[in-house]
C-alpha cells in the first residue's frame, strides 16, 4: 500500500464528491496531508461511501460513511468504517484522513527506534550543513513540523512528548508555503536544540544503533545548558575538551555508558562542537595503555577519582 | 571562619589536600551570587547584605547588596565540608576577590546578561581570579538571557576563547537549584579529569 492516502467515493452525492475533490486537492497543496484523490477504485485505500449499504472493497481499504443530517448519532454500518458528517468542511476532512492515516499505518506498527533515527537524521544533515532556511516536514499523523533553522525554533501543534516518541514515518521535507506561514503563527514553538538533545537521550536510552566512528575526537567547545543536563554529559565533556579520544577510550575511563557516549558524540559533531582529531597518534596509545580495563559505569570513575568526588556527587545530587 | 583552607594549592595539583573544598561565585552585582550561595547550601547562608545605595538602586530592582562576603556550607562524607563563598560585586570591594580567591578549588562567574557589556566584566573576572584557579576549573554562568538574547552564549565563548579562556558558558536561572548544581556538576567533571590525568 502506498505510504499516503490514495482517496475514492462510491456513490454518495455529486456535490459531496466534488467539495471532498477539492478539500484534498486543497490538502495536498497546502498543509502537505499526502493524499491525492483518485477514480480508480482498486488503487484507492480509503472510499468515502454512503452512510447506509454494504459495500465490498478490497480487503486493506478504509472506508468512510458520509453522513447526512439527523443520522451523525447513528452507529455507522460497520464498526471498523470511520464517518463523517456532511456537509464536508474542511475540519472534519482532516480529523478523518488523520484518523485514516492512523489506520493505514496501523497495518505496519511504527518503529520508534527508526523514527527517533530519521528525525535526528534529519535535524543533523540541516543543521551540519549550516542550512540556513525553513523546512516543513509531513508527519504520518497527518500533523506536520515546521523547523526553522535560522531562529533555531520547532513549531508544530504535536505535544513534544509524541514528538518523541517516534511513533510515526516522516516525509519528505519542503519549503515553507503560504498556508503553513500562517500556521507558524498558531501553533506552539520549541527549541530546536532542546529537541535535538531530547532526541540525543531518547535515543541514548532506546540503545539505538550509533554510526561506527574510529579515531580520536575532541569538543572545541563545552555543549549549551541543556546538552549537559543529563547525566554523564559533564563528564563526557570534561573528557573530550581535555584532550582528543575515541570512543573506546571513553567507553574506558568515563563510566559512563557506551550510548550515552556515543549519542552524545553524535549530537556534538551535528552541533559543530566536536572535530575529528588524529594529530597525535602516541598521545591516544599511552592513554590506551594508561587507562581503566573497561568496567561498569561507577568502576570507571571509582578506579582513578577520590572518594570524595563521588561524596560530592551524591551529597549535592550533581551528575 | 576558616577561609584559606582548600583542596588544591593556587593554580596548581591536587597537593595539600585538607578537607575543605572551596568554590568561590563572583561577578558584577546584580548577578545572583547569594541567590545560588542559598540555593544550593543547607540551612542558613551567612550574607552581609546592606540596603543598596541610590546611585546603585538600577540592578535588577535589588533593594539589598553584599558588601563582605556570603557564605554557605555543605557537609560531605568524611568530614569533607564543602564551602562556597561569594564575592561583593563593586569593584570598590575588590581586595576582597583576592581574600576570598586564595586557595580555592573552583571558580563560578556569574553574568548578567541586562547589563552593558556582560562579556568585559566577564573577562574581567576570569582575569582576576586566575592566580588564585586554573582556567581548567572556571565555569561561567549567564543569567537573564530570556529578556535579554545578545550577546549570545556563542558570542561568550567566541570572545573567551580569543582570550584562550576555554570555560564552559552556560545559560542558568540561579533561582532554580538545578540551574547551580549544573554549574557545580560541571566544575567538579573537569576537576575529576584533571586529577584523573595527574595520576596518569
Amino acid at each position: 500500500m502506498a505510504e499516503g492516502l490514495v482517496i475514492g467515493t462510491r456513490d454518495i452525492a455529486h456535490k459531496d464528491q466534488m467539495v471532498l475533490k477539492a478539500l484534498v486537492r486543497l490538502l495536498e497543496g497546502g498543509t502537505n496531508i499526502h493524499a491525492r484523490f483518485s477514480e480508480t477504485l482498486q488503487e484507492c485505500n480509503v472510499v468515502f461511501v454512503p452512510f447506509h449499504g454494504a459495500y465490498q472493497l478490497h480487503a486493506d481499504c478504509i472506508m468512510v460513511r458520509v453522513v447526512h443530517g439527523d443520522k451523525s448519532d447513528a452507529p455507522v454500518e460497520a464498526s471498523s468504517d470511520l464517518s463523517v458528517a456532511a456537509p464536508l468542511r474542511l475540519t472534519n476532512v482532516i480529523a478523518v484522513l488523520q484518523s485514516a492515516t492512523q489506520r493505514v499505518h496501523g497495518m505496519a506498527p511504527y518503529d520508534p527506534v527508526r523514527g527517533l533515527l530519521a528525525l535526528f537524521t534529519l535535524l543533523g544533515e540541516h543543521t551540519r550543513t549550516a542550512e540556513h532556511r525553513r523546512a516543513v516536514v509531513p508527519v504520518s499523523s497527518g500533523q506536520q513540523i515546521i523547523f526553522d533553522f535560522v531562529q533555531q525554533l520547532v513549531h508544530t501543534a504535536m505535544p513534544l512528548d509524541v514528538v518523541l516518541s517516534g511513533a510515526y514515518t516522516l516525509g519528505t521535507p519542503h519549503r515553507v508555503s503560504l498556508v503553513e506561514e500562517e500556521l507558524i503563527r498558531s501553533v506552539p514553538s520549541h527549541s530546536l536544540r532542546q529537541l535535538l538533545w531530547n532526541l540525543t537521550l531518547r535515543l541514548a536510552q532506546a540503545g539505538a544503533p550509533a554510526p561506527q566512528r574510529l579515531g580520536n575526537y575532541r569538543l572545541l567547545r563545552w555543549p549549551d545548558a541543556v546538552g549537559l543536563a543529563a547525566p554523564g554529559h559533564p563528564r563526557l565533556a570534561a573528557l573530550w575538551t581535555h584532550r582528543a579520544l575515541s570512543l573506546d577510550q571513553i567507553d574506558a575511563m568515563s563510566g559512563v555508558p557506551a550510548h550515552t557516549a556515543r549519542w552524545f558524540l553524535e549530537t556534538c559533531l551535528v552541533l559543530g562542537l566536536a572535530v575529528a582529531d588524529n594529530s597525535d597518534p602516541a598521545e591516544g596509545a599511552k592513554t590506551n595503555a594508561a587507562s581503566p580495563a573497561k568496567s561498569g559505569v561507577s568502576a570507571g570513575r571509582s578506579n582513578t577519582a577520590p572518594r570524595w568526588f563521588g561524596h560530592l556527587r551524591e551529597r549535592l545530587k550533581l551528575w | 571562619m576558616v577561609i584559606s583552607s582548600a583542596v588544591s594549592a593556587p593554580n596548581g595539583a591536587f597537593d595539600n589536600v585538607s578537607r575543605d573544598l572551596k568554590v568561590v561565585f563572583t561577578g558584577p552585582m546584580g548577578a545572583g551570587k547569594t541567590t545560588a550561595i542559598r540555593a544550593i547550601c543547607e540551612g542558613e547562608a551567612l550574607s552581609t547584605d546592606v540596603p543598596i545605595s541610590a546611585a546603585e538602586a538600577k540592578v535588577g530592582g535589588k533593594t539589598m547588596t553584599t558588601v563582605g562576603l556570603d557564605y554557605g556550607e555543605c557537609h560531605i562524607e568524611d568530614q569533607w565540608v564543602l564551602k562556597l563563598f561569594g564575592t561583593p560585586g563593586q569593584e570598590r570591594f575588590r581586595f576582597m576577590w583576592d581574600i576570598l580567591g586564595a586557595g580555592a578549588f573552583g571558580l563560578v562567574v556569574l553574568a548578567d546578561n541586562s547589563q552593558p557589556d556582560p562579556v568585559g566584566e566577564v573577562e574581567r573576572y576570569l582575569s582576576a581570579f586566575a592566580k588564585h584557579v586554573p582556567v581548567r576549573r572556571m565555569v561561567v554562568g549567564v543569567g537573564r538571557l530570556d529578556s535579554h538574547a545578545t550577546p549570545s552564549i556563542d558570542a561568550y565563548c567566541d570572545r573567551l576563547a580569543a582570550l584562550g579562556l576555554h570555560v564552559p558558558v552556560l545559560e542558568v536561572d540561579v533561582r532554580r537549584s538545578a540551574d547551580v548544581r549544573l554549574l557545580l556538576s560541571v566544575l567538579v567533571s573537569m576537576a575529576e579529569v584533571e586529577y584523573e590525568q595527574q595520576l596518569h
